[in-house]
């Protein structure tokens, strides 16, 4: 499909406005209908943004045995998209926000020097990282403010508040690049990205949600077994369930 | 040399009709594609975004006003050179305001699909650019009167 072409007026114009990241309301469209919108693609596009998706997507990288096949793939996926330079810089960002994210753990982990760092590749951040490992914010506060929160976060152990610190991010790239783009290739991309995050932060909440209902009952359980051994009446159950 | 001008003349005769044309035809195609998009995502509204999608076909008419009120019979070496140059400029003028109007509309029902109370604010931009459209009409009506023949 050419740039500007008709084809993408439509597609773009066929998907749903999605809202802010951490809305209450549910994903205006389910994955079923997206990937039937997407069907409008040509076989060469939807290939460039399946690869893209998934490179950014957490499950894309999660088989990577080693970090330099994580920046590798990053890598491959940016250069597969050289000719859309806003989405080039949205992907190596991506993967920048992974590294500094990565490097905060290190850190928090006990990590003295930063030795893994090593297989990063040559990039300005990599370096950066290395350069100023005993820096609080890597020497990149100021470029990136919301290192500061994040690193606070971090250290507290707070891996929700994290996480989100870390999304709110990376969907105020991709809005930021997407302002230049309505009816386009990049238009596209960045609508299934942002679609991908907030996906991903739904089921977060169903994997927290199903976490600790699972906790309650083993608990629940557990309470209703002691109370069954001292007084066989099953009392304890009903006040676990409404903690 | 002559009949060079008066090829020139006849060319401008029908630039409103054929630049506003190709105008209108890029413009409603856009907005018509967003419109057809936005119909895959709604439930309602169909009429409304396929309407607005037609608004940049005014180009093709104004240019069939200008064409006319350009025509001189017999088409002179006189009249020629002002025929061309009005003729052109307002037949650019409307293909201009066509595409334009095509993008500002395509945006705009996409942006309706999202808040659909904003459906006719939103197309504030495109009837701005069809004032354009009228002043090059209605000033090119008015050259026309002094061009001789």
């Amino acid at each position: 499909m050419a740039e500007g072409s008709f084809q993408y007026i439509t597609l773009a114009a066929s998907l749903p406005h999605l809202g802010a990241l951490f809305s209450n309301a549910d994903l205006p469209m389910s994955r079923y209908r997206l990937e039937e919108r997407l069907s409008m693609l040509e076989d060469e596009d939807r290939r460039r943004l399946d690869r893209i998706a998934h490179v950014t997507s957490w499950p894309g990288v999660d088989g990577c045995d080693t970090d330099a096949e994580v920046v590798a793939r990053f890598e491959a996926a940016s250069r597969s998209v050289q000719a859309h330079p806003d989405l080039a810089a949205v992907v190596r960002e991506r993967l920048e926000t992974r590294m500094l994210v990565a490097a905060l753990r290190l850190r928090r982990d006990g990590a003295a020097d930063p030795a893994p760092v090593a297989a990063w590749g040559r990039t300005a951040i990599a370096r950066a990282i290395r350069t100023n490992w005993s820096e609080p914010t890597f020497g990149l506060g100021r470029a990136r403010p919301w290192l500061r929160a994040a690193r606070a976060l971090c250290a507290a152990g707070d891996h929700i508040g994290l996480e989100r610190a870390v999304l709110t991010e990376v969907y105020r790239q991709i809005d930021r690049a997407a302002d230049d783009h309505q009816f386009d290739f990049e238009a596209v991309a960045f609508f299934v990205m942002r679609f991908q995050l907030i996906e991903r932060w739904q089921r977060y909440d169903a994997t927290r949600a199903r976490g600790r209902l699972e906790a309650l009952l083993q608990s629940t359980l557990a309470g209703a077994w002691t109370a069954g051994n001292a007084t066989p009446t099953g009392a304890g159950m009903a006040g676990s369930l409404s903690q | 040399m002559t009949d060079l001008v008066l090829v020139l003349g006849w060319f401008g005769l029908f630039a409103p009709v054929a630049l506003g044309a190709i105008g209108s035809s890029i413009g409603c195609a856009r907005a018509g594609s967003a419109a057809i998009g936005a119909m895959l995502d709604t439930e309602t509204g169909y009429g409304r975004f396929i309407g607005a999608s037609l608004m940049p076909s005014s180009q093709v008419i104004y240019g069939i006003v200008i064409m006319f009120s350009l025509q001189r019979d017999p088409m002179t070496a006189e009249a020629a050179a002002g025929v061309f140059g009005v003729g052109v400029l307002a037949g650019v003028a409307l293909l201009y305001v066509g595409i334009r109007q095509g993008e500002v509309l395509a945006s705009a029902i996409v942006a309706a699909k999202a808040k659909p109370e904003i459906f006719g604010i939103s197309l504030a931009p495109a009837a701005v650019l069809e004032g354009f459209a009228v002043f090059a009409l209605v000033f090119a009506l008015v050259l026309s009167g002094s061009i001789p023949g």
